[in-house]
């Protein structure tokens, strides 16, 4: 059984075909980089697997689960979470608030424990905002715990998306450019932090990239779209060389 | 530390106030008052969790509190039905048409959303105007006499004493709703569905249980209504009154926590310091709310805490 694939994966938006026929295997414990010019489909294949998108064709299947079956808001009940390209903060919530968010699924007791304040839905309470506060910790952002969400920085802001993810406690993470708009330093640290959640949390990841640098340095295996097609795949010294892939990024050179 | 020390001072001297009003207060109609704010609050903090709070614009609020005013005046005056059963009752059954009206916020995004709350209030009027054999049509309900075990409820002296409480009690679920996990969720779907989703918050649960629980306010302040007024006909629950409702909430202060009340109080005592605004209430109060939307967007409440008006007319300047 697979951990994560795509068969056939496929969407058009009217006449637009956005993503043909994409199969990719993901193996458990992997980071994956998924790359490609602008307009290529990497975050449509992120809402494709969440269930934003209805494919027009194809399977999606996750630890032997059809995805395809799923509702958007059980996708994170089966293990996948993700990031969002552009930040889709709950901005007038505190960061804390942010992260119990993300701490959704696992927060038990019923509707009426929870109005009361009693019972499961009270203790269950208590111990999300402790490991709410570890991971904002882990992120360097509990300093701001009870500021608002809209009065981060932008780097950090992308730091709490991480953290809300983080939260649900994903087998499978999407990061959609989760290093866009950060400078070299920032890129750095969150190099180091993506390896970390692989090789403490056994977190596996799928990350969609603009820095390259970045997706070079730390993916086990990359994926390249162009036009929706999958050009090639491999490790990064096998990309770097595909003439395709130059191709695609430079433009041929008649 | 010193803040929850406050915070505590604060609502135990509110709370012997409000114990003690009734008996400083000889006047019946100042009583009478004081019931229609604790009323108003009720439905107007419910109308917060899914307006403010969820963002799910909802212009049916009258619709609920008639609904609820008529299941508590009917089941009391036509079935015997004692009180402490008939006002549950209502809340409940509310709680319920709130589910089936929360049903289009799932498909709907806010203008349209609008619409069909507002087509859902004008045919809840209608039906209580023509459906003559249950609800006797525009004449109204008269309720009169009404007791709660031996006691009979004959003065708005005496109705205080289930007003306040029972407005208390809602609000003290309404503050636990907003900082629970259930109220996290439902500000996650107002600030950005696609996010609340892919953390595992169920859109259509939420929503609808936004709806349901405004029903459950309206429904309970409605009964209360019936009750504090004597009487129950249509037209107290048509497009103006939901209108009214929203005013309050903008001029209290939409989300946030005391907005309805403080929006509340203002909506019921400023009419009886100024009687000329009883006659244009809809007009006064319509142009109130205008100018809180433009210049004040907090409210009264954002007025109190942050002292704004310098800053407003700041911003005056610069949008002009």
């Amino acid at each position: 059984m697979d951990f994560f694939s795509t068969e056939n994966l496929s969407i058009s938006f009217g006449g637009v075909k956005a993503l043909q026929s994409l199969g990719m295997n993901i193996e458990k414990g992997e980071i994956r980089g998924l790359i490609g010019p602008n307009g290529a489909g990497k975050t449509t294949v992120i809402n494709l697997i969440t269930r934003v998108y209805n494919p027009t064709g194809g399977a999606i299947s996750f630890e032997g689960i059809n995805l395809l079956k799923s509702k958007p808001h059980q996708i994170s009940q089966a293990g996948i979470c993700r990031t969002f390209q552009n930040l889709e903060i709950f901005k007038s919530m505190s960061v804390l608030d942010n992260v119990m968010v993300g701490r959704h699924i696992h927060l038990g007791g019923s509707m009426v424990d929870s109005i009361l304040n009693l019972g499961r839905a009270k203790r269950e309470e208590k111990r999300g905002i402790e490991k709410a506060h570890e991971i904002l910790s882990s992120l360097n952002l509990d300093d701001y715990a009870d500021s608002p969400a809209s009065s981060l920085p932008f780097g950090k802001v992308r730091l709490l998306e991480l953290g809300r993810a983080l939260a649900s406690e994903p087998k499978l993470l999407l990061l959609d450019e989760p290093g866009a708009g950060m400078n070299a330093e920032e890129i750095k640290a969150l190099d180091t932090f993506i390896r970390k959640m692989r090789d403490q949390l056994g977190i596996t990841i799928l990350l969609v990239e603009h820095v390259l640098s970045l997706v070079m340095e730390i993916s086990d295996q990359i994926t390249v779209l162009d036009y929706g097609v999958k050009i090639a795949e491999g490790s990064a010294k096998e990309i770097q060389s595909n003439p395709k892939v130059v191709e695609a990024y430079l433009g041929s050179e008649e | 530390m010193s803040q929850k020390i406050m915070n505590k001072v604060f609502v135990t001297a509110v709370l012997v106030l409000l114990f003690a009003l009734p008996f400083l207060i000889e006047k019946s109609y100042t009583m009478y008052i004081l019931n229609l704010v604790g009323i108003y609050a009720i439905m107007t903090v419910g109308l917060n969790i899914v307006l403010g709070y969820t963002g799910q614009i909802s212009i049916v609020n009258a619709g609920f509190m008639g609904i609820g005013a008529y299941i508590t005046a009917l089941s009391i005056v036509k079935l015997g039905i004692p009180i402490y059963v008939a006002l549950p009752m209502a809340g409940i059954l509310t709680a319920g048409i709130g589910i089936i009206i929360g049903f289009p916020a799932l498909r709907l995004g806010s203008h349209y959303l609008a619409m069909a709350t507002l087509a859902c209030n004008q045919a809840i009027q209608l039906i209580m105007i023509h459906w003559k054999s249950v609800t006797m049509g525009a004449a109204g309900v008269s309720l009169s006499s009404v007791n709660i075990g031996p006691i009979a409820l004959n003065s708005n002296h005496r109705l205080y004493f289930l007003v306040i409480p029972i407005a208390l009690i809602l609000i003290y679920l309404y503050a636990n709703i907003i900082k629970s996990k259930l109220g996290r969720s439902l500000i996650a779907v107002r600030d950005s569905e696609i996010a609340a989703q892919s953390m595992g918050v169920s859109l259509a649960k939420y929503k609808t249980t936004a709806f349901a629980i405004s029903g459950f306010y309206a429904g309970i302040g409605g009964g209360l209504f019936a009750l504090v007024i004597g009487y129950v006909s249509p037209e107290s629950f048509g497009l103006n009154e939901s209108v009214l409702h929203l005013a309050v909430l903008v001029i209290g202060g939409t989300a946030t926590l005391p907005g309805p009340i403080l929006g509340s109080i203002f909506f019921v005592i400023a009419p009886e310091l100024f009687h000329w605004m009883v006659e244009y209430k809809v007009l006064v109060f319509s142009l109130i709310s205008l100018i809180f939307i433009i210049f004040m967007p907090g409210g009264i409440y954002g007025l109190v805490k942050s002292g704004v008006p310098g800053w407003t007319f700041k911003r005056i300047l610069k949008k002009a």
